[in-house]
């Protein structure tokens, strides 16, 4: 379906970044803003839970609070005296199934005639009630907790939670209230009732108690001991403060001291090496024990995780439907473009009539269309324009070709030239750089002992200086004709070159006469690169001196000099133009003519046309693949004697 | 706040009265039927016990019942020119003594201490005004 | 208040019903203490009817749980009126006698 990725798949991801982008903020500000409302929701719970236990718990222990001082009342108002006390005490044993005995003492000589103790003590015995009157010195009372403190304090007082051994190990506590009596017209303290509530329906409505999947709640006495908990092995076991040092949780050791104080709270509750919890505790009313209700984090949130999975699910299920949209969309807005690109590439093929996708909507690919239709129409007429010109082109070309071999075809060519003239040996080669040369080269015999040779570069090299280049050759051979001394022959050249010369063009000219007995070369140069001898005598090239004169077809009477040197059999001289000296390579390194010597010294013992093909090597080794710019001329004669 | 006087005579048959007034106060107060049935019983035992041991001749006497209700407490005020007499402060009782010779009465003050939130009494003009309050639960 | 009694098994109902008010408390003690003596040992104050009870009548019920405890007898309360039930609770009375909800129940306990 992305099957361009430049645009279907650039769009998709951008857009799938940026509303992923959205999606992840405002999933993140959901997802905060729901935990709070989770977690609010959670310490309702929590609280109500614990609420509800406290008020099931006070309904049983409410009671046992009226209970003295109704003792006390049904004591002053007679219905009960002291001798039948058992009676109510089994009464109430026997009524309240988690009673499990209940006891009334009386202060030091409250009743003279029963001496010191006097104590009143109903508890169960099997399945009936038994009663009894204890107290004395094998029991002292007045000493024990249930009864110093409430005394002390005078306030009621809940035992810390025991297992009573006689009871069978049931886990009990007492409760101790004060009662008064008035006595010549005083409220005096006159003695302690209590109860001793069997705690097992407290550990079945605590354990009822549920909350999420695992939550549960447990209770904690006064010192922080569980009185409830499902697992029954904490129950009267280590305090909370004990296991806070023990599992290193100092927030055990908080919330244990939140109980004492009274201060109930909803919190998070960590214990190392365990999955995080969440407490909420309260003290119940009637005593300092303190319900706790905890649950793991993980289920708290475990809707709110539900719903946010769900979420996520929608959400990448929109985003893939929206990616899927979108690539239709695009696919369907862009089909056009492939069919473009095939159009282009056909109309690449030449096939300017290609035709175009249809596009009937007007908006930008109705613009690409009528771009591309333009561009057709553009095309094709550049094409005919093009192919025109070319044609025009290689016509001019073919045209410059045949001047050129026409041109060349002036200079001699045939090689060795003059078979009957022992005396020199010759050769010459032109490598034109352009269709059309300015170089030229040129050799005849004069009369019989007379050998001429010239050597010349036109300026530029354009089709003017080829018919430059053509016009001086002819000259030259009809001048030779009558003229025999080099100055004269360049002085008329040049006469007739300057004659009407308004393109100002003009020729580097080198001629030389040599006499075929003597071996005396007489010879002219008129601004030309200076020719050299490989003496055979010593095996050195000797350079010619610079030209002295300037060259022809610039000043009508410039009067030409000459000068002679003399040829041993043997020697050779080897004559050239730029394109020799200054052949160019890609590093714009000229061939250079240094080097030139040293080859013409290398190949001295050989034969003039060896010598051109070796230095024509040469010059190819230097050059390498890079576009000859001039036009390389070359002469070798060698004087044999 | 509602208010309602009720001047009785000091005869035990004056009981039907509190229990006529109260039911009406009940319905026209809007007081829950609990609350009608201990208040008169707390009534009852506080005009027996003046019924009983107020007077020391056999006279034909006046005993007022204020009643008033504000902001969910009813507030009952009881009078009479008795002899002076604090219910909420009881005389010792010898609970070595056999039953049948003690007094009867310490029950209807216990009570009446139990049903109403706050007891007071209070001795002014030569007469003796016990105040009841209990805060109504709705 | 009148008041009929019943005996079902061993057991000896008495269905209180009207107002049980210092005006009435004598008669019924006087009632209540002739059963005594005809040596029940099991007694029910059925109150489903009792409408009104003054403290002359919780002293009645107390006297009933005293005596019957001293005969090793047994005397259960049952039916009460919520508002009755309400003078027993805030009285902790509730804690020393047998209450029972109704008189099945009243009559299943043992």
């Amino acid at each position: 379906m992305i099957r361009r990725r430049s645009l279907a798949f650039r769009i998709i991801t951008r857009v799938l970044a940026i509303t992923t982008l959205l999606f992840v903020v405002t999933l993140l500000g959901y997802y905060h803003y729901t935990s709070r409302i989770v977690r609010e929701s959670a310490r309702a719970n929590a609280i109500e839970l614990a609420t509800n236990l406290s008020g099931r718990i006070e309904q049983v222990l409410q009671p046992m609070e009226k209970l003295p001082e109704m003792l006390a009342t049904t004591l002053e108002m007679g219905i009960f005296d002291m001798d039948s006390l058992h009676h109510i005490l089994e009464a109430v044993v026997s009524n309240n199934p988690t009673v499990y005995g209940s006891a009334i003492a009386f202060e030091p000589d409250h009743f003279p005639q029963h001496g010191t103790h006097y104590m009143v003590y109903a508890h169960r015995e099997g399945e009936g009630v038994r009663s009894m009157i204890i107290g004395g010195e094998d029991y002292n009372y007045f000493y024990m907790d249930w009864y110093q403190i409430p005394a002390i304090l005078q306030k009621t007082y809940w035992s810390e939670p025991y297992f009573d051994e006689g009871a069978g190990n049931i886990l009990m506590a007492t409760y101790s209230v004060p009662f008064f009596t008035l006595r010549d017209g005083e409220r005096r303290f006159s003695g302690i009732a209590t109860v001793d509530l069997e705690l097992e329906w407290l550990t079945e409505i605590v354990d009822e108690a549920r909350i999420f999947d695992s939550g549960y709640a447990f209770l904690l006495s006064r010192n922080g001991v569980a009185v409830t908990h499902p697992d029954r092995t904490m129950i009267m076991n280590k305090s909370i403060f004990s296991n806070a040092e023990e599992w290193n949780a100092p927030v055990m050791r908080e919330v244990g001291r939140d109980q004492i104080a009274g201060i109930s709270s909803f919190r998070e509750y960590n214990i190392p090496g365990r999955p995080k919890l969440w407490i909420y505790y309260r003290n119940l009313d009637s005593n300092q024990w303190a319900i706790n209700v905890v649950f793991p984090d993980r289920e708290m949130y475990a809707s709110l995780r539900q719903i946010n999975t769900l979420l996520i699910v929608f959400i990448f299920a929109g985003l893939l439907l929206l990616s899927i949209i979108v690539a239709g969309v695009v696919d369907r807005l862009a089909a056009p473009l492939t069919q473009f690109a095939g159009s282009a590439r056909s109309i690449a093929e030449g096939k300017f009539d290609t035709k175009l996708p249809a596009i009937r909507t007007r908006d930008e690919m109705k613009e690409l269309h009528d771009a591309f239709t333009h561009m057709q129409e553009e095309l094709a007429q550049y094409v005919v324009n093009l192919k025109e010109a070319t044609a025009a082109k290689e016509k001019i070309e073919s045209e410059l070709r045949i001047a050129r071999e026409i041109q060349l075809a002036m200079l001699p060519h045939t090689f060795p030239p003059f078979p009957d003239l022992p005396q020199v040996d010759l050769y010459a080669m032109l490598k034109s750089a352009k269709e059309v040369g300015g170089d030229l080269y040129d050799f005849f015999v004069m009369d019989k002992d007379k050998f001429c040779f010239a050597i010349g570069e036109v300026s530029g090299k354009v089709v003017p200086a080829s018919l430059f280049m053509a016009m001086t050759r002819t000259l030259l051979r009809t001048i030779a004709d009558k003229e025999k001394s080099p100055a004269r022959i360049m002085e008329t050249l040049n006469r007739s070159l300057a004659f009407n010369n308004e393109s100002n063009m003009f020729v580097t000219f080198f001629l030389g006469i040599l006499d075929l007995r003597t071996g005396k070369l007489t010879y002219a140069n008129a601004g030309h690169n200076p020719p050299l001898i490989i003496r055979k005598q010593n095996g050195q090239a000797e350079v010619f001196e610079p030209a002295k004169s300037i060259p022809l077809g610039l000043f009508e009477d410039f009067v030409y000099g000459e000068a002679t040197r003399e040829m041993q059999p043997g020697d050779k001289l080897f004559a050239y133009t730029d394109g020799v000296s200054e052949a160019e390579n890609a590093a714009e390194e000229l061939f250079g003519e240094d080097r030139m010597e040293e080859i013409l010294l290398l190949c001295r013992e050989e034969r003039p046309r060896a010598v051109i093909e070796r230095m024509e090597r040469a010059i190819d080794e230097h050059v390498k693949e890079y576009p000859q710019s001039d036009d390389i001329t070359m002469l070798t004669i060698a004087f044999n004697g | 706040m509602q208010k309602h006087t009720l001047r009785l005579e000091n005869k035990i048959s004056e009981l039907d009265k509190i229990r006529d007034a109260l039911e009406e106060m009940a319905a026209t107060w809007g007081l829950p039927p609990q609350v009608s049935m201990s208040v008169n019983l707390a009534l009852e035992e506080a005009f027996t016990n003046i019924v009983n041991y107020a007077y020391d001749d056999d006279e034909r006497h006046e005993i007022i019942l204020h009643f008033k209700l504000q902001d969910n407490e009813l507030h009952i005020a009881i009078r009479d020119d008795g002899r002076p007499y604090d219910p909420t402060v009881q005389d010792e009782p010898d609970i070595a003594l056999p039953a049948t010779e003690r007094p009867i009465g310490g029950l209807g003050i216990f009570l009446i201490k139990k049903i109403m939130d706050e007891v007071k009494y209070e001795r002014a003009d030569n007469m003796n005004q016990l105040i009841l309050k209990k805060h109504i639960v709705q | 208040m009148k008041h009929t009694t019943e005996t079902r098994d061993d057991h000896m109902i008495v269905f209180l019903d009207g107002r049980l008010d210092t005006t009435q408390a004598d008669a019924f003690e006087k009632a209540m203490t002739g059963l005594l003596d005809e040596g029940h040992t099991k007694i029910i104050f059925d109150c489903e009817k009792l409408n009104y009870i003054s403290s002359s009548g919780l002293r009645i019920f107390l006297i009933m749980q005293k005596k019957m405890m001293g005969v090793a007898g047994k005397f259960t309360v049952c039916s009460l009126q919520p508002a009755i039930k309400e003078i027993f609770d805030m009285s902790g009375f509730t804690m020393i006698f047998n209450i029972q909800p109704d008189l099945e129940a009243a009559l299943k306990e043992e």
